[in-house]
């Protein structure tokens, strides 16, 4: 398994060299191919129900264990991705033969793959939240593929900011579950029976990753906006695997919720609506494209809703239709790319005639599309129609949903062969860009007929989920109220795509409608209203002006320390019994040079009087035995007081610039500053809530540390990391005094 | 143009700076090496050697400053970094958690020299302050004075 996921990487890392060598990228599809090849004999096994769980060790003190299970679900999951990675590989190996940054597009696809293949074998819910992730960056890199173009990249930030925005709530979600379950492997987790405010926000927050990831309402907006990507990327990412991560999700989690009414309410609710609006939407559409997106909308939302519902029939219908849509789907984006290729345009309306292969072989997907007898699709709709028995509303969704499908599909052929245009002459596409066509839309008509071989798998994905009863997967079901629905659906539907050219007037009249009050507006809304804001604060807090940033700050700090510390503590206590007279000449001498420092008119002498001021702070260090503390006092006093006279020279004599106003304002931040500072020193001196860790630095220093000079072993060994940390950041503060120099002089 | 800092000229301050040059840098190593027992340390000798040169910078300009450090500051600053880091390896060699200090005791010419890490670590802070200080002042010195 660990191979599984490990191959892809490989293969991201392999195939930019490999194109860069001038080799054919079709090779590249042997990775996948493997892939497939390692799962394939695992099957076996999944169907006695055995889960293949390994565990390695990666970060334990959060839980997070490389822990991979191998489950009926997920073995299908991967074999989806590998087999139809492989058939995306050879197309696009073609689709993109002669494109310059073909190595970037095979590496993130591969990245993806690896990601993906992650995702669904990961037990640990933390584990699959990081490959969660992954797939949204490389379906971002993959969706701005064409960088060059506005629309590529700001729909790939749109999918990014959905998808990722999702990923933080199911972060969130998943810790509260994992705390909830006292564990973190799905494997381990156990139905929750009692409901309470906890599982609630729990279930609200997974379900937010789940929806943003699989595009249900209200955030179906992106995936069609995603097909800004390159056909063979809509194909694998956008239809077959990544939107399904968050079906796949709620399909392995179903076991746990099932019992609670804001899962089931929730999950079938959007569902269903998501199902019929995308079923409105790819009728009302005409680029190609996007009428494919809006039918995986639909089916996106069907499988959420079949989730949802949690029954027997569900379970067989969400197992049968996720094999029969992942099947049908690819193959019709990649047909897509052909028609586009042969048409020179996705526009339905004008769309030329095609040559007969394409439309025999369109026509099939379309078939497995429509749902039609002998296809999968069809024993899958059956199956829904049953699950929704007894529930007008559903069922009435479901037949509409159904009808409109019917008519997309029926124009995706219809359209073709009315076709006035001239047809343009063939070239004929390579074989790399029909294997995946052909091959996915016969299995997906052909499995219809031969329900048996994939019989055993759905049991065991069904009983996996919530089932109970074993339903026998056939075409023929007798005479029912379903098998009606299913009929009147297609009588109706090829009747609507009859009239598909005439409501295209129809179809731009209602399409204000969307633009307007869709969840689209909402997205363009937060994000305008975010740039806004963070406009406005950087105007008001960030202007630019030293002095302003530094009022601030310390006015800021001020106000939390000290109103902390009167709430918490109270006032402290002061004593001056333990005062020496030399300790309160030097004090003196500070206070003196800290008044000069205020009261002078000339800059030297202000610098020079807080070099004074460095200098007694370095005797008080040295007067309480710290002498290393001492010289780097004076030291740093020292260059402090040179680095201000260089800097300082070059401005003229000190001027009132500031208003009365904005020194009094300088003034009582400072002196509030100074009043906090002091109150605080006092507080830490009454108050010791731990023990001092001194102690352990002056008794372990030499044992552990080798060295006598505390100090420097805290620095260089204790916390050498802090050390570390802060030698980078004086690099950085150099390299910034040093650019900001040399960019003026540029300038001058 | 107010003349302020351009190189002095007292003859005092430039045949002390000579002098002082190279006892402040062989104090700042001093400070380096024996700081791990006794005050001192990566830091306080980096600051040593900072300041000598700052000294000579004021003294004899930023173009002669150059001439006598030989390698850019921001190398210093790079060098300092890159000991930093290597200091934090070895300790993963021995399978020990990062950054664990590595001791190594040498039985040479009657004495035992200890080797470390940490001195390797030290070396780095040294660098790092020599080149973050120098940076600044080569900087400003030249854009604010001019490089004589």
């Amino acid at each position: 398994m660990l191979l599984s996921i490990a191959l892809p990487f490989i293969a991201a890392v392999v195939a930019p060299l490999w194109i860069k060598k001038g080799w054919h990228g079709s090779w590249l599809a042997l990775f996948p191919l493997l892939i497939f090849c390692l799962t394939a004999p695992a099957l076996a096994d999944v169907l006695r129900g055995n889960e293949r769980i390994i565990q390695y060790s990666w970060v334990p003190s959060i839980g997070l264990n490389l822990a991979l299970h191998l489950d009926a679900l997920s073995w299908l999951m991967l074999s989806l991705i590998s087999g139809i990675g492989t058939a995306i590989v050879l197309y696009a190996s073609k689709y993109l033969e002669n494109h310059p940054d073909l190595g970037r597009f095979f590496l993130w696809l591969f990245v993806f793959m690896g990601a993906m293949v992650g995702l669904v074998l990961a037990d640990n819910i933390l584990l699959l939240f990081v490959f969660w992730e992954l797939t949204s960056i490389a379906s971002y890199m993959l969706i701005g593929f064409n960088h060059e173009s506005a629309k590529a990249r700001a729909s790939a930030l749109q999918g990014l900011l959905v998808t990722v925005g999702g990923g933080l709530a199911l972060l969130a979600g998943m810790i509260m579950l994992g705390y909830q379950q006292g564990t973190f492997l799905l494997s381990e987790m156990s139905l929750i029976a009692e409901s309470s405010n906890w599982i609630t926000a729990a279930i609200v927050l997974v379900l937010l990753g789940c929806f943003t990831k699989s595009a249900q309402f209200p955030f179906q907006f992106w995936l069609p906006n995603a097909m800004a990507a390159p056909t063979p990327v809509s194909a694998y990412l956008h239809s077959a695997t990544m939107v399904k991560a968050g079906v796949f999700l709620m399909a392995q989690l179903a076991p746990v919720f099932a019992e609670q009414i804001v899962w089931t309410t929730l999950v079938t609710g959007a569902g269903a609506i998501t199902m019929l609006l995308g079923a409105w939407l790819a009728f009302l559409a005409v680029d190609l494209k996007k009428i494919l997106a809006y039918t995986t909308v639909t089916a996106l939302g069907m499988l959420t809703m079949l989730i949802g519902i949690g029954s027997d029939y569900a379970n067989y219908a969400f197992a049968t239709f996720l094999i029969a849509h992942a099947l049908y789907k690819a193959s019709l984006f990649m047909l897509a790319g052909i028609i586009e290729h042969q048409s020179h345009t996705r526009n339905l309306r004008r769309v030329r005639p095609l040559p007969r292969s394409t439309l025999v072989v369109t026509g099939m997907a379309a078939w497995s599309l429509a749902g039609i007898v002998p296809a999968l699709g069809f024993i899958a709709k059956e199956l829904t129609l049953k699950a929704n028995t007894g529930d007008w509303l559903l069922t009435a969704m479901v037949f509409l949903t159904a009808v409109l499908t019917i008519a997309v599909a029926a124009s995706l052929v219809w359209q073709p062969l009315r076709s006035k245009s001239p047809a343009l002459p063939v070239h004929g596409e390579p074989w790399q860009q029909w294997v995946g066509p052909i091959v996915f839309s016969t299995l997906a008509l052909l499995l219809g007929v031969f329900a048996w071989v994939v019989q055993p798998l759905a049991d065991q994905i069904a009983s996996q989920m919530t089932g109970a009863k074993v339903i026998e997967l056939s075409l023929w079901y007798g005479f029912s109220q379903a098998l009606a629905l299913s009929g009147a659906s297609i009588v109706l539907g090829i009747l609507l795509a009859s009239v598909w050219q005439k409501t295209r007037v129809l179809a731009t009249r209602l399409r204000w409608l969307s633009r307007r009050f869709g969840s689209e507006k909402l997205y363009e809304l937060t994000l305008a209203g975010n740039l806004s804001f963070a406009d406005w604060q950087t105007r008001v807090l960030q202007n630019g002006y030293l002095g302003r940033y530094l009022v601030l700050i310390i006015a800021i700090t001020t106000i939390a320390i000290l109103s902390t510390l009167l709430v918490q503590y109270g006032w402290p206590g002061m004593s001056f019994d333990a005062l020496e007279s030399y300790e309160v000449g030097m004090l003196f001498v500070m206070l003196t040079a800290t008044l000069y420092a205020i009261a002078s008119k000339q800059r030297f002498a202000a610098i020079i009087a807080l070099g004074a001021v460095g200098f007694v702070v370095a005797l008080i260090f040295i007067h309480f035995s710290a002498p290393d503390l001492g010289i780097t006092q004076v030291l740093v006093e020292t260059l402090t007081v040179l680095l201000l006279v260089l800097v300082l020279i070059k401005l003229p004599g000190l001027k009132h610039y500031s208003t009365r106003l904005q020194r009094f304002v300088d003034a009582t931040v400072a002196a509030g500053f100074g009043f906090m500072m002091t109150l605080l020193v006092l507080a830490a001196q009454e108050n010791r809530w731990a023990e001092s860790i001194s102690h352990y630095f002056v008794e372990q220093s030499y044992p552990l540390g080798q060295g006598r000079n505390i100090v420097n072993v805290i620095l260089v060994d204790f916390r050498a990391l802090d050390t570390l940390g802060e030698i980078f950041v004086l690099a950085l503060a150099a390299l910034g005094v040093y650019s900001m120099i040399r960019l003026r002089r540029s300038r001058l | 143009m107010k003349q302020g800092f351009a190189p002095s000229s007292g003859l005092i301050m430039r045949t002390a700076t000579v002098v002082i040059l190279p006892l402040q840098l062989l104090f700042s190593v001093f400070l380096l090496l024996r700081g791990h027992n006794e005050p001192g340390g990566g830091f306080i000798g980096g600051l040593v050697a900072a300041g000598a040169f700052s000294l000579y910078l004021i003294v004899f300009g930023a173009k002669a400053s150059r001439r006598l450090l030989k390698v850019d500051p921001k190398d210093i600053l790079a060098w300092g970094l890159i000991f930093g880091l290597i200091a934090t390896l070895p300790a993963l060699l021995f399978g020990q958690s990062f950054f664990t200090a590595q001791w190594l005791s040498l039985d040479l010419f009657g004495t035992t020299i200890k080797l470390s890490t940490v001195l390797v670590f030290d070396i780095g802070v040294y660098l790092a302050v020599i080149g973050t200080i120098t940076t600044m002042f080569f900087a400003l010195s030249e854009r604010l004075i001019g490089s004589q």
